[in-house]
């Protein structure tokens, strides 16, 4: 698998708690290609959000090989090959929204002024033009979540990671939200890859080109979904038949083992 | 946020504690009046400014040269503050050790080291007045800052991680922004604290012209109105004192409002 | 120095079985980087003796300090220095109590009865805020030599400003807590039609309680500091406070004392912030105590 821009090897991941060891990943095998868009789908408990933590080398594995871009996870996280974009939007409440987006780009060390017209360029692209000098928590919620996008972007990383990033906010914005990520990641020239952690079946099919279907105790990849739906994907997708089935075959394989 | 709001806002503000002391002021006079206590016990209001009209260059003197050191010591006390908080975090052994010991050194009456203190660096000079204030204001700020160096949450970090940002960029662009709020609290205790504190270190020793000789002094031979002339002083110092971290925190806290 | 291991693996690592076991190697855990911190303290004390060359007259050696507890006071007829500092610490002890107990109460009754009648809250307040403009430590010689001069009892005064420097934050504390409930279990409490008594003892009670031990904590300190700087005008017989300015006094001719003096202070302010502490972990128990 040569175009495999993530790829797990057996990969386990065991914690030491209280009671024991408890077995959050078991034997997990998968390669994500190249611009791909993954959602990892499961109930609480099935390691998703660790699958993905490894990924960006927040945690590391057990046991298994893991390559991120033919690299260790930890070279890729130096190399600064993925955003990331929490459930919570973690914006620095003292910063402008403006200053937030900057922020990796400061770390990183880009000069002001570029980074400061690229911070502008994002927020434009999330929607947020009006609201740089604004401060976090004068903004709504999904308003919030978009800027955390915006940030994750400023860079251009190949990888993005994203933990339930829509999970804390209505039906209504949510549905409205993933419409607009697919435009964000639809429009560039090259697309990003994802991978897109989230508990809505809905939102997984909507969203991904496969779904990861994972199970819990311990937590191990189920079945993937491929989702052939055509893109661009729009509001009528969700009333597609095909959508449907596909939804039906997901929560199927939810509720497999 | 316009600034007609903006000042209206302040009167709403000022407007009650300036009535409140009118009222207070009114209440007392009336009381020493209507039930003509002795002099010796409580002067009124009246008698005491009429005390301080007599030589009222003197007694702000003597008030500066007090606030000079409870200033002098806080800046010292609260520096040295920081600086041992950040050390803490840098070093986490070093925290489980002094972080409990300065919680129980905050119940330790500080003010029982100033004949010590008075010993060591001379009870005229005002070196000893300075270090009660310093030991006085260091426990406070050491517990207070290193919580807020401390407070950043998990995602917060991980973020950080995310952009392998040095140890240098966590700590400037994450833990001490998060740390100010904290910082200000400390020094809003910090400024109540050391005025008084230098005006009791006094008590036990002290040159001729300070606030806390001079109470002593004039309460010993029933002076009262003499020494509530310089209480007042005490008051107005601790009161600017105080007004002026207010206001420092108001245009460094400006992401708050 | 190692880095701290995450909690929850080293509690896994060392014991196998859960319960008792592990709360005391936890409280161990705890308990050792202070005691390490104040051992290093001791050596830094004995060092700098040695590296500085500092006089004992300016700073005795540990062992002269513990000797000179040990001693008879009073040219040999007395009680042994040790037993007489506990004795004034006592006396310090039981006025900063007192004070704390009327302070409190009185706090207390107020932060109830401004959550019962706002209008009087509106009144009231004012000068609730306004009476801490006045710095009762400051004044304290002052109280101290007036109720002497009107016949009272020395621990009046003394009790007093105790209890002046208490009441306040209590009063702040228990108001901030008792307004703390949530809407929404207030509306439970609505709507079962629960009577004015019933939400205050069931409801605003219990919520209030960890905001009124975090005052309580900064209460016994005051209170504290308030009894000793009241035992510092002259005529006070035992404390403390005279404890200290004696020895002062005496510093030349035996300069322990004044070390031993300054401990006994620091006991009397340990021991009742911890009686505090200790009394918040029995009554908040779901909260972790911190600070």
């Amino acid at each position: 698998m040569s175009d495999a821009i993530i790829e797990f090897d057996r990969v386990s991941k065991i914690y030491q708690s209280g009671g024991g060891p408890v077995t959050a990943l078991h034997d997990v095998s998968l390669s994500i290609a190249d611009g791909e868009f993954i959602a990892l789908i499961g109930p609480s408990g099935c390691g998703k959000s660790t699958l993905m933590r490894l990924v960006g080398d927040l945690e590391q594995p057990s046991a298994g090989g893991l390559r991120v871009r033919g690299k260790t996870p930890h070279q890729a996280r130096l190399d600064r090959d993925y955003g990331i974009v929490f459930q919570s939007p973690v914006l620095y409440e003292w910063r402008s929204i403006r200053k937030n987006v900057e922020l990796p780009l400061e770390i990183m060390g880009q000069p002001g002024p570029k980074r400061h017209a690229r911070a502008d360029e994002l927020l434009r692209l999330v929607g947020l033009g009006d609201f740089g000098d604004a401060y976090p928590h004068q903004l709504s919620g999904g308003m919030q979540q978009r800027a955390s996008i915006a940030r994750a972007l400023s860079f251009e990383p190949a990888i993005l990671l994203m933990d339930e990033p829509f999970g804390a906010l209505d039906e209504i914005t949510r549905e409205r939200m993933q419409l607009e990520l697919l435009g964000i990641w639809d429009g560039g020239d090259q697309r990003t890859t994802v991978i897109f952690v989230t508990h809505s079946i809905p939102e997984a099919v909507f969203l991904a080109d496969r779904v990861v279907v994972m199970s819990p105790r311990p937590g191990r990849v189920e079945r993937v979904v491929p989702i052939d739906l055509p893109r661009p994907r729009s509001f009528e997708t969700r009333e597609d038949p095909r959508f449907f089935a596909l939804v039906t075959e997901v929560r199927e394989g939810l509720r497999e083992h | 946020m316009s600034s007609i709001q903006h000042s209206t806002f302040k009167i709403q503000h000022f407007l009650p504690p300036i009535l409140t002391f009118a009222l207070a002021m009114a209440a007392w006079e009336s009381l020493v009046r209507g039930f003509d206590i002795p002099l010796y016990l409580l002067p009124a209001p009246s008698q005491v400014v009429a005390t301080f009209m007599e030589r009222p260059v003197y007694l702000l003197g003597i008030g500066l040269a007090t606030f000079g050191n409870a200033l002098v010591g806080s800046l010292i006390g609260c520096g040295l503050g920081c600086l041992v908080a950040a050390a803490c975090v840098r070093w986490p052994l070093a925290a489980d050790g002094l972080v409990p010991l300065s919680v129980a050194a905050s119940a330790v009456p500080i003010i029982a080291l100033s004949p010590l203190l008075g010993i060591w660096l001379g009870s005229i000079s005002p070196a000893s007045k300075v270090g009660v204030v310093a030991i006085m204001t260091f426990f406070p700020t050491l517990v207070n800052v290193y919580r807020g160096l401390s407070s950043p949450r998990a995602d917060s970090l991980l973020l950080m991680r995310s952009y392998a940002a040095r140890q240098r960029d966590i700590f400037l662009k994450l833990r001490v922004p998060a740390a100010l709020p904290f910082l200000f609290n400390a020094l809003r205790i910090c400024a109540s604290l050391s005025m008084i504190g230098a005006v009791v270190a006094e008590f036990f020793g002290g040159p001729q012209n300070a606030l806390g000789v001079y109470i002593k002094t004039q309460a010993g031979i029933l002076r009262t109105a003499e020494a509530w002339s310089a209480i007042v002083v005490a008051c107005l110092f601790g009161l600017l004192f105080y007004m002026a971290v207010v206001a420092i925190e108001r245009r460094a806290l400006r992401w708050k409002l | 120095m190692a880095e701290k291991p995450l909690p929850s693996l080293q509690t896994a690592a060392t014991s196998p079985v859960p319960a008792a076991p592990s709360y005391v190697s936890a409280a161990l855990r705890r308990a050792l980087p202070v005691v390490g911190a104040v051992v290093a303290l001791l050596i830094l004390w004995e060092a700098s003796k040695l590296a500085f060359g500092i006089s004992d007259q300016r700073l005795p050696h540990l062992g002269a300090i513990v000797e000179a507890m040990l001693t008879r006071t009073q040219g040999g007829s007395g009680n042994i220095l040790l037993v007489q500092t506990l004795l004034n610490a006592w006396a310090t002890f039981r006025v900063a109590l007192g004070g704390f107990l009327a302070g409190g109460l009185m706090g207390f009754a107020l932060a109830a009865i401004f959550m019962g009648l706002p209008i009087l809250e509106r009144g009231l307040m004012p000068y609730v805020i306004g009476s801490q403009m006045v710095p009762i430590l400051a004044i304290a010689p002052m109280v101290v030599v007036g109720f002497g001069r009107m016949g009272a009892p020395p621990w009046v005064a003394k009790v007093m400003v105790a209890a002046y420097l208490t009441f306040f934050p209590v009063t702040i504390g228990m108001l901030r807590g008792l307004r703390a409930p949530s809407p929404m279990s207030l509306d439970l409490m609505r709507s079962y039609a629960a009577s004015p008594a019933q939400v205050f003892w069931r409801l605003r009670m219990p919520t209030s309680l960890p905001y009124l031990f975090t005052s309580l904590k900064v209460a016994a300190s005051a209170s504290v500091i308030g009894a000793i700087v009241a035992e510092l005008p002259a005529g006070a017989r035992e404390g403390i406070g005279v404890m200290i300015l004696t020895s002062a006094q005496f510093y030349n001719s035996r300069p322990p004392a004044l070390y031993i003096a300054i401990l006994g202070a620091a006991l009397v302010g340990v021991v009742f912030y911890g009686m505090v502490a200790l009394a918040e972990r029995l009554v908040v128990r779901d909260r972790a105590a911190e600070g």
